[in-house]
């Protein structure tokens, strides 16, 4: 049998970036049903005239196609946002199988729930994190809460010498009752920096500059709100010819709005143009300018995707335009949506139309492309990189040990249901278990807590 | 065709029946299996526990003078724990054996040449170890014999489990003496 090499966290976060995924489907069957609703009179009417099933045919392929137009862009853009966020959350979530072994038992001495955290998915979710080491102060004795949900130390803590720098300054701030639990960032980077300091994890060598200075991210900006004004100051014209269009009804504009794409290949140049400035931006974001040679490979297949699309548009762009001045020809007065229905009565209509159905969810697709790249997932695809962590090999040794606790605890106990108080029975392993998002019922309990007490 | 429809619905039937089975055998086999394994988990803490008496007894020996009895008892305690035939049987003798080392310590408190042998120190320390793995232990045998035992008892596995003959599985419980705590008696040793 092949031993996996790589071991991946399934933590809510990649669970939530799925789910969001299952939901998109949702976008498609509104937009089918707003199809439906507007130009179903139309399809009836077309199917009283020619029954037939060449017509039902036409009819289904018109749904199909009003579906794909509407939902296109939106589900697009949701698409990619989605899967950039997923992988590089499992990205994050990934460690490397040295060890080899599934469950982890003894206790993880000597590391902090943030720190635990960290090496689950290299980020601190402050929420959890700050419920997790609230029960381990109250477990070590360090800690104690009051009726009134209010905290107190003990004179252990006073004793303690173990504490991190981060521990005594949330631990200080609980007891005074100021501490964020939302906005706080100075104990989260505290709790990166001890991560650091402890040797769990490293920065990765791609460290761009000019994003990680201040002058970089303002530089950044610009670049990309001039792209975005670039592009408007584009469009905007064709924007206000688009308009009579607009407000014409669903059923009669379609026909134009693809002649008008396909016969201003402006419109195509401004996408071009907008690429071309996604792609300085990009490049000016992701360049390590002290190694001159390394860039993230993400980036390299970014680059690669775009300059296809462009290959693709400059191939498709006489191509449509022949196609809709045959259908121009065709059908002058024409309801557009009767004769999309009707062409597939006339066997040797259904070839162009078929074509133009592609070219116009083509070009549909090749705006949601760039909206989606240009738009947050890009700024996501910038964020993953110039942030970069990584574990050390060390951090990657502690990871695993931490992937057979969650995998120990998942299979072997009933902490997901175990309350706040029986810290005293399960001691470290109740922490590990809301460190480790398997008893989420106690971090609502210690957030509800401070909640009243706020 | 019409007269094979019932015997095509029969036979779906029986495919879901059959693949709800299979499912349901091989989930209760997996728990049958982390149940024995975390038996076994506790056992080798038991023994471990079991293995550091004999150091403990040749250590306290030359410093505190103990009943014969009470040193008897230990042993005697120490074999069953070993040679105990199951995971309850090996915790039932480990109590006790805990209770008495737990007193011994407590006795060789009392003697400051012996609460100064490092030998003794480091002994002390691996057994508060150990007693802390064997709670610990305990706990998940006992959350994952609850699953278990859920599992067989819950319809429609309980079905499968009647079929294929899984047998409930008992907790281990705490004996009320050792809820009680220890109690050390003038009698346990002499001056």
């Amino acid at each position: 049998m092949r031993i996996k090499d790589k071991k991946t966290f399934e933590l809510s976060t990649i669970k939530k970036y799925r789910e969001n995924e299952r939901r998109l489907w949702r976008i498609p069957l509104v937009c089918l049903i707003v199809v439906i609703i507007s130009t179903g009179g139309e399809a009836i009417g077309c199917l009283r005239t020619n029954p037939g099933i060449m017509t039902m045919v036409g009819i289904m392929i018109w749904f199909l196609f009003g579906t794909v137009t509407l939902s296109g862009i939106p589900y697009l853009v949701g698409k990619t946002r989605n899967v950039i966020r997923r992988k590089i959350a499992i990205q994050n979530c990934t460690i490397t199988n040295m060890g080899d072994f599934d469950y982890y038992r003894d206790k993880l001495t000597g590391i902090s729930p943030a720190s635990i955290s960290i090496l689950t998915d290299l980020e601190i979710e402050q929420k959890k994190d700050v419920a997790a080491s609230v029960l381990q102060y109250e477990n070590l004795g360090l800690l104690v809460e009051e009726a009134d949900q209010t905290y107190h130390v003990t004179e252990k803590y006073y004793s303690c010498r173990d504490l991190n720098d981060s521990d005594r300054y949330l631990i200080e701030h609980l007891v005074k009752g100021d501490f964020d639990w939302e906005k706080d960032t100075q104990w989260k980077e505290m709790a990166m920096n001890e991560a650091f300091s402890d040797g769990y994890i490293t920065r990765t060598t791609l460290q761009p500059r000019i994003v990680s200075g201040s002058r970089g991210r303002y530089f950044v900006k610009i670049v990309l709100v001039a792209g975005w004004i670039c592009w408007l100051l584009n469009a905007f014209p064709r924007i206000l010819e688009l308009r009579p269009m607009f407000e014409m009804d669903l059923g009669t504009d379609l026909g134009e709005h693809l002649d008008f794409i396909c016969s201003q290949p402006q419109l195509m140049l401004g996408f071009a143009e907008t690429m071309a400035l996604f792609i300085a931006f990009m490049f000016v974001s992701l360049y390590n300018p002290r190694t001159h040679k390394k860039m993230h490979s993400d980036t390299k297949k970014g680059f690669v995707i775009i300059l296809v699309w462009l290959c693709l548009i400059m191939i498709w762009l006489p191509v449509c335009y022949d196609f809709n001045t045959q259908l121009e020809e065709a059908s002058a007065n024409e309801n557009y949506v009767e004769q999309i229905i009707n062409t597939f009565s006339e066997p040797e209509g259904i070839l162009p139309c078929f074509i133009e159905i592609l070219v116009f969810v083509y070009t549909m697709c090749l705006i949601a492309y760039v909206v989606a790249v240009m738009s947050p997932a890009g700024a996501d695809i910038v964020k993953s990189v110039t942030n970069q962590i990584r574990r050390t090999d060390y951090g990657n040794q502690m990871a695993e040990c931490i992937y057979g606790m969650k995998n120990f605890i998942h299979d072997y106990s009933n902490l997901n249901s175990a309350e706040k108080q029986q810290v005293v029975l399960w001691e470290d392993y109740l922490v590990y278990a809301v460190v480790l998002e398997e008893n989420e019922e106690i971090v609502r309990e210690i957030s509800r807590s401070r909640e009243k007490n706020l | 065709m019409s007269r094979w429809i019932p015997f095509i619905i029969l036979a779906v039937v029986i495919i879901i029946c059959l693949i709800g089975i299979i499912a349901a055998y091989n989930s209760l086999i997996t728990l049958q299996n982390r149940v024995n394994n975390q038996s076994a988990q506790l056992d080798v803490q038991l023994k471990r526990r079991a293995e550091l008496i004999p150091n403990l007894l040749e250590t306290v020996k030359g410093y505190a003078k103990f009943e014969k009895s009470t040193l008897t008892d230990i042993v005697e305690l120490r074999g069953r724990v070993i040679k105990a035939g199951s995971t309850s049987e090996a915790y039932a003798a480990d109590e006790k054996l805990g209770r008495m080392c737990s007193r011994m310590l407590a006795v060789g408190e009392s003697y400051p040449e012996l609460k100064a042998n490092t030998n003794f120190l480091k002994l002390q320390e691996e057994l508060s170890d150990t007693e802390n793995k064997i709670v610990m232990a305990r706990q998940f045998y006992n959350d994952i014999v609850t699953k278990y035992n859920i599992a067989i008892q819950v319809f429609p596995k309980s079905l499968v489990a009647g079929i294929f003959g899984f047998k409930k599985r008992d907790l281990l419980e705490t004996e009320k003496t050792e809820r009680e705590g220890i109690k050390i008696n003038s009698s346990d040793f002499t001056f």
